[in-house]
């Protein structure tokens, strides 16, 4: 413990030089960066995923992840969606999720990369993206001096019109916390997040407008990727260990203004957005909270916060001399943890080379003994070996997630019976306990849908078992039918949507 | 605020490249060294702001061609971020000629990578030759880009759709649902035939239009000028929808138009109609029930015969089609916007 005290003495006596300099030395900064890494990861996953399999077989888009979905200029200026549209214009073209400005149209794999990125836009957002898997919490950092130069920063960035300086005069800045990841996906003022994407999903068969219907699709596709694009950022050490301060005010690189960390640069420098390596397994979870968090330990924040370390996690430099033994160090280092997982393991001391403390041929932690202490620290071997390792981990959680979150498939049939036409619908991967409420919908000439029925409950009470079939009369003349179920099941809520051809119709 | 560019500034030196521009180079064949005109290259400014937790802040792109000899050349930004943190933090060119592999100023395929041998000037983009066994949906997925890159490689969309379905089934959605075989157009109009019109000879990319879904009763086919606007493109909507509806169908279009000249040269029944820079022929052929429009841009349908012969053409070939007419057919299945001319972000 003398160690911690003399740390501590130290960065007292230096707390306010360093917070002088802060608005001049940049410092470093721990995340998937939006435009390249979590656009990459948002397409591997997709592409891994069953997305594309609905998309052409429950929504009758032949061409699936490539579909160009196209929103009209008059939906773009819609309020839901108005403001969403002023952030995409915010995206590179070079990465292919800008959608045209022309015609607002974008396949459905880059409207999904899209709303990955957009979930970064504006940066800011990215304080609701930590989630400590041993307390629950999100970012909450005690803003202290650090935090109020921050936001004096913030501040000066933003200009008096968003907030700014009346934002730091109120506190209503961001002051080094946010809400829990987990709650930011499933809040309801999160546009981006799961309460919008059922909502967008039924909408995208349910709306009377082809238009709407359109837009509604694009952006259920958004939510999708952006609801991926927060797990993902659970992937990443200094998310989901509280690490804010350290890891992203804490180092430098281009310039004054430039707070992105060594490792996020890194991972966007080394892979961009195009060379994320493929997702490895697609996971399989019991809800979408334990794609986070789960009582087994294999959501994807407790599996990332006990493997990694972060910036600001580090162990402590412990301070050695004649009678120090690598055990000493070992131990010392350990007691000055924040987090239990990963501890330090058993140290080289004998040179003072470069070593590296290596778990499953990955290394995680670098260190270095010198006159008089032992320095921990990240670097660019610790930074490739990570990323290597992990990202093809987390392309496979977000895959599995996107799968989750499409998992109810409804079953769609046209039958011809005693004279009339009747449509069966039958819902598929409903967990046990399913309840929900199916709306039907009939498209008349013109491409004007309404709903022509529906079913206040459907139920299943085995596993893995179908739905009981519903059937419904279809009216004359409808062109094509479709259907949006949202209900709850023992795996979360859930939405399935479907539509097809009727082949009906009489003049 | 300008990041530092993670390129050279030629080929020859060491010395870092400024990320403003300009920039120059030349894009060749691999194999054959040979210069590649009319390569689609397009270049990306990315933005970005932010204090601690950073994101994008806008973008500004720039697009070209290759000259005959291969050459392509992008003037220095001169327009900046706004804000304190706003910084100009990547530039990437992004290079694409059918056939080949996608250039990436940032990294490679099908072999990932970063790419290190990007300069600013005097840049050799050496373009390899499309091999079949490469997946066209990771390409697509790597190549990304903007509109003129997505226009250009449209065509692929269709074979990276069918590389995702699972083993066994197809496009149509067979294998991976039970449901009707969805109407093909293809076939009904080849690029040959686009290119005969009037000897047109820069790229086209075929696909299908975006404005409604396929089905087993409606599909489209859309020749797109890669090079030029959509005065240079050539489009057809085809409706399956038996005898009776088909004709109702074929009334409803024509109510729709502006202005059609019902001439009965076509089919059973048709109509002319011109609109804009568009020219089209609407015909009906009542047994077993099928509807066309053909639109044609007028720089390629110079005069209304020619609309008229490739609608006959068309009409030749509707053998093609699955000739089992629906039990039952919807009577208004699309409102296609016949009288728009392909759109620019058209196809699959």
């Amino acid at each position: 413990m003398k160690t911690v005290l003399k740390q501590n003495v130290r960065l007292r006596s230096l707390w306010w030089p360093a917070c002088a300099l802060a608005l001049a030395w940049p410092r470093v900064a721990t995340a998937w960066e939006p435009a390249t890494t979590q656009a990459g990861l948002a397409e591997k996953a997709a592409v891994a995923s069953n997305v594309h399999q609905v998309l052409v077989s429950s929504l009758q888009r032949p061409l699936g992840l490539f579909e160009p979905i196209a929103v009209a200029a008059s939906e773009r200026a819609a309020p839901g969606l108005k403001n969403l549209w002023l952030r995409l214009n915010a995206l590179s073209g070079a990465e292919g999720y800008r959608p045209s400005a022309a015609t607002g149209a974008n396949p459905a794999l880059s409207w999904i990369a899209a709303g990955a990125t957009v979930e970064g836009v504006p940066a800011e957002r990215g304080r609701h993206h930590f989630f400590d898997p041993i307390t629950g919490k999100g970012l909450h950092d005690d803003p202290g001096v650090t935090g109020g130069f921050h936001s004096l920063k913030l501040a000066l960035d933003q200009g008096s019109a968003s907030g700014g300086l009346r934002g730091l005069a109120t506190g209503s800045t961001f002051d080094l916390t946010g809400r829990p990841a987990l709650g930011w996906v499933l809040s309801d003022d999160n546009e981006l997040g799961l309460p919008q994407f059922l909502l967008a999903m039924q909408a995208s068969v349910a709306a009377e407008r082809l238009d709407a219907r359109q837009a509604a699709l694009a952006h259920a596709l958004m939510c999708l990727g952006a609801v991926g694009a927060v797990l993902a950022d659970v992937g990443e050490p200094a998310h989901v260990r509280n690490d804010f301060r350290a890891a992203f005010l804490g180092g430098g690189s281009a310039g004054s203004w430039d707070q992105a960390s060594d490792f996020e640069r890194f991972v966007g420098r080394t892979y961009g957005r195009a060379g994320i390596p493929d997702a490895s397994s697609v996971v399989t979870r019991p809800s979408l909270q334990a794609f986070f968090t789960a009582n087994d330990g294999q959501g994807l924040a407790q599996r990332t916060q006990s493997q990694f370390f972060s910036a600001g996690t580090l162990p402590q430099d412990i301070v050695t001399d004649a009678t120090t033994t690598p055990k000493g160090v070992r131990d010392e280092a350990n007691q000055s943890l924040l987090y239990p997982q990963p501890a330090v393991g058993r140290l080289q001391l004998r040179d003072t080379y470069r070593h590296y403390q290596t778990v499953n041929g990955v290394r995680q932690l670098a260190y270095q003994r010198t006159a008089n202490e032992v320095h921990f620290f990240l670097d660019e071997a610790v930074y490739a070996d990570v990323s290597q390792a992990w990202l093809p981990v987390v392309a496979g959680y977000v895959a599995g997630l996107y799968n989750n979150l499409l998992r109810v498939q409804a079953d769609l049939s046209v039958r011809n019976e005693g004279g009339g036409h009747k449509v069966v619908v039958t819902l598929k991967g409903l967990a046990p306990g399913a309840t929900g409420t199916l709306r039907l919908f009939a498209e008349e000439a013109g491409g004007k849908r309404h709903e022509v029925g529906s079913a206040l409950a459907i139920s299943v009470s085995s596993s893995d078992a179908a739905s009981t079939p519903l059937s419904f009369e279809l009216p004359a003349g409808a062109s094509r039918v479709a259907v949006a179920v949202q209900g709850q099941d023992a795996a979360g809520a859930f939405v399935a949507v479907a539509e097809r051809a009727t082949a009906l119709g009489a003049p | 605020m300008v990041m530092k560019a993670p390129f050279s500034s030629r080929p020859d030196t060491l010395d870092p490249g400024d990320l403003l521009g300009s920039f120059d180079g030349l894009v060749i064949d691999s194999e054959t060294e040979r210069p590649i005109p009319e390569a689609t290259v397009e270049a990306t400014w990315a933005f970005e702001r932010g204090v601690g937790l950073v994101g994008p802040a806008g973008e500004k792109t720039v697009y070209t061609q290759t000259n005959p000899d291969g050459r392509y050349e992008i003037p220095r930004l001169t327009e900046f971020p706004e804000g304190a943190s706003a910084r100009v933090a990547r530039f990437t060119l992004v290079v694409y000629r059918r056939g080949y592999v996608a250039w990436r100023s940032d990294q490679m395929f099908p072999v990932p990578g970063m790419r290190h041998d990007f300069s600013q000037r005097r840049n050799r983009v050496r373009l390899v030759q499309w091999k079949d066994s490469w997946s066209h949906a990771k390409h697509l997925a790597f190549m990304g880009g903007g509109e003129s890159i997505k226009r250009a490689a449209a065509w692929e969309r269709q074979p990276a759709a069918i590389e995702l379905l699972p083993a066994g089934a197809n496009q149509n959605g067979e294998g991976v649902v039970a449901g009707p075989a969805l109407l093909d157009a293809a076939g009904l109009l080849t690029e040959a035939d686009v290119r005969a019109l009037n000897r047109y000879t820069l790229p086209l990319s075929v696909g299908r239009l975006p404005d409604l879904p396929r089905s087993e009763f409606y599909d489209t086919l859309h020749f797109q000028s890669e090079a030029k606007s959509e005065r240079y493109d050539v489009a057809i909507r085809v409706w399956r929808l038996g005898d009776v509806a088909g004709e109702a169908q074929y009334k409803k279009l024509l109510a729709d138009l502006p202005e059609p000249e019902a001439t009965q040269e076509v089919g059973d029944a048709s109509a002319r109609v011109s609109a804009g820079e568009v020219r089209a022929v609407v015909f009906l052929v009542k047994e077993p029930g099928i509807v066309v429009s053909v639109t044609c841009g007028l720089g390629q349908c110079v005069s209304p015969p020619s609309v008229v012969g490739l609608s006959k053409l068309v009409q030749s070939r509707l053998g093609s089609l699955d000739k089992k007419p629906p039990m039952d057919a919807p009577l208004d299945p699309f409102a296609a916007p016949l009288n728009a001319a392909p759109t620019p972000e058209s196809q699959p």
